[in-house]
């Protein structure tokens, strides 16, 4: 399936996909996330907040 | 000028001679505790439990007793003669060692099992059968420690772990030695596909003395060879030195740096003090305590694990264990990963007691058993440039690092005791916690174990 295409509603682009550097309790890690070349707004789909995000975060901190 | 005695708290234990239940203190005597008892017919004695630092009362961790423990038996003669579980017990079962042979193919001096060549026969298929059932009937499903005796001579492991998965089991772990893994590769393969997740591995040191002193023959070569077949068998395992006062204590470091190089099919690093039950006599009160443990990891990983990196375990006794787990970074450096306790004061407010045992048991399940076959091994100097890439390098390359401290009849704390949850299946299907079951005497009169 085609990505959707997503716009910027401040600079009216369309967002790229980008490598951001995350960090969470010392660990360094990337991901692309589609962000606006121009204002560099990163949008971070709520997938991935509540999926790999929130799994990272539960197997760093728990035991 | 000699420490202040200051007495921390009062306890029961039992006479090392007749094994009568006496009360004991915990006394303090500046950073080091011991535990102090006198047997009104044998005499008084006093036992070293913690060497600090870190310091004692720091270690503590209160836990509240699990509200629906499954009990067998019934209290009658009172802690520790009752077990089975029985209703004084305040902790549910984590892992559970079925004993499946009593034969081995060493006779180590510090066997806790008192294990021989020429034993009974092994309990049948059927027997273990009925052993998984009446785990199940007490809250079961458990990890299963395949144990003996040396489990490996067995020829139907296979089977004995398939039958397990069948009722409902879904971790096992063998504890061996390691030496028909070395001689038979193919057996190795065997057990990975029966679904065998991780070989716990007697593993003392890096070098072949300590080997003969504590086995009885040099066995380093036959170590690295079960391992190499465990790595090529997709087998992950966890390396299980036996520490003993001035013998391997300097083994501490090496034996965790050859971890780290071999992740990550090495899951972990786990330490044992040497007990004094079964064959192996308590020596001039020589003990290595937790604290010693920590201490020497600290200075023999160069700073690389710190003390502070480790905390006791949160379903046991806390002064039972320590752990921690490590994070390989791409550049080689390792990362402690800090851990939240579910104790009373810092744990998530919806962590029941009795679910700690549960959490522990699947830690242990997901940790130790997450060996990718060779040809899955990302690099280790890879940076991850995706999120599924880090959570792959946190699967593959933590190491965890823990140990336990065993409780014998010198340094029996009836508290530690009934919050024991690694468990043994004795022959007439109870559940009796590990420390009590492997129980004796200075005679070698045991408590349990027939």
């Amino acid at each position: 399936m085609k990505p959707e295409k997503l716009i910027c509603s401040r600079c009216n682009k369309e967002l790229e996909l980008t490598s951001i550097n995350l960090e969470y309790l010392g660990h360094r890690m990337t991901h692309q996330f589609p962000t606006c070349p121009v204002c560099k707004l990163i949008y971070i789909p709520e997938e991935v907040v509540m999926g790999k995000m929130q799994q990272i975060e539960r197997e760093l901190e728990d035991k | 000028m000699d420490a202040a005695k200051i007495v921390l708290g009062e306890t029961e234990s039992l006479c090392p001679v007749c094994l009568s239940r006496i009360p004991a203190q915990k006394v303090k005597y500046g950073s080091k505790v011991y535990l102090e008892k006198t047997c009104p017919q044998h005499g008084d004695y006093k036992t070293i439990i913690w060497n600090g630092p870190p310091d004692y009362e720091s270690w503590e961790l209160i836990r509240e007793p699990s509200p629906s423990v499954n009990c067998i038996t019934k209290v009658d003669k009172g802690c520790p003669y009752d077990c089975g579980i029985c209703p004084e017990h305040r902790q549910n079962t984590c892992c559970v060692l079925l004993e499946i042979t009593n034969r081995c193919n060493l006779l180590c001096p510090v066997c806790f099992a008192s294990s021989q060549e020429n034993a009974a026969p092994d309990p049948s298929l059927e027997e273990i059968g009925a052993w998984y059932d009446t785990l199940m009937r007490c809250g079961g499903p458990f990890n299963i420690q395949l144990s003996g005796g040396e489990p490996s001579l067995r020829d139907d492991i296979a089977d004995i772990i398939r039958l397990g998965r069948e009722k409902g089991f879904s971790f096992f772990q063998l504890n061996t030695n390691g030496l028909r893994l070395a001689e038979d590769p193919a057996y190795v393969k065997i057990l990975q596909k029966a679904g065998l997740n991780c070989v716990f591995l007697q593993f003392d040191a890096m070098r072949d003395e300590p080997y003969v002193a504590l086995r009885g023959r040099k066995l380093l070569k036959t170590k690295l060879q079960a391992i190499e077949n465990c790595i090529g068998a997709g087998l992950g395992m966890v390396l299980v030195p036996t520490l003993v006062p001035s013998l391997n204590e300097n083994e501490i470091g090496p034996i965790i740096r050859f971890a780290i190089e071999n992740m990550p099919h090495i899951r972990g690093v786990h330490f044992q003090p040497v007990s004094y039950f079964g064959r192996y006599a308590e020596r001039k009160n020589e003990r290595i305590t937790i604290p010693d443990v920590l201490r020497a990891i600290e200075e023999q990983t160069g700073g690389q694990m710190t003390v502070e990196n480790f905390k006791p375990g949160t379903a046991e006794n806390s002064y039972c264990s320590f752990n921690s787990s490590f994070l390989l970074q791409p550049e080689g450096k390792l990362k402690g990963l800090p851990k939240t306790q579910n104790c009373c004061c810092c744990g998530s407010p919806e962590q029941k007691p009795a679910e700690d045992s549960k959490k522990a048991r699947e830690y242990v399940a997901r940790q130790w058993s997450s060996a990718p076959e060779p040809k899955y091994v990302i690099s280790r100097y890879a940076v991850p440039n995706s999120l599924d890439e880090f959570l792959e390098r946190k699967a593959q390359y933590t190491l965890a690092v823990s140990g336990m401290v065993f409780q014998d009849a010198w340094n029996l704390d009836l508290n530690r005791l009934q919050e024991c949850y690694i468990h043994v299946v004795s022959p007439d299907r109870r559940i009796i916690p590990f420390c009590a079951y492997n129980l004796t005497g200075i005679a070698g009169n045991p408590l349990y174990r027939r």
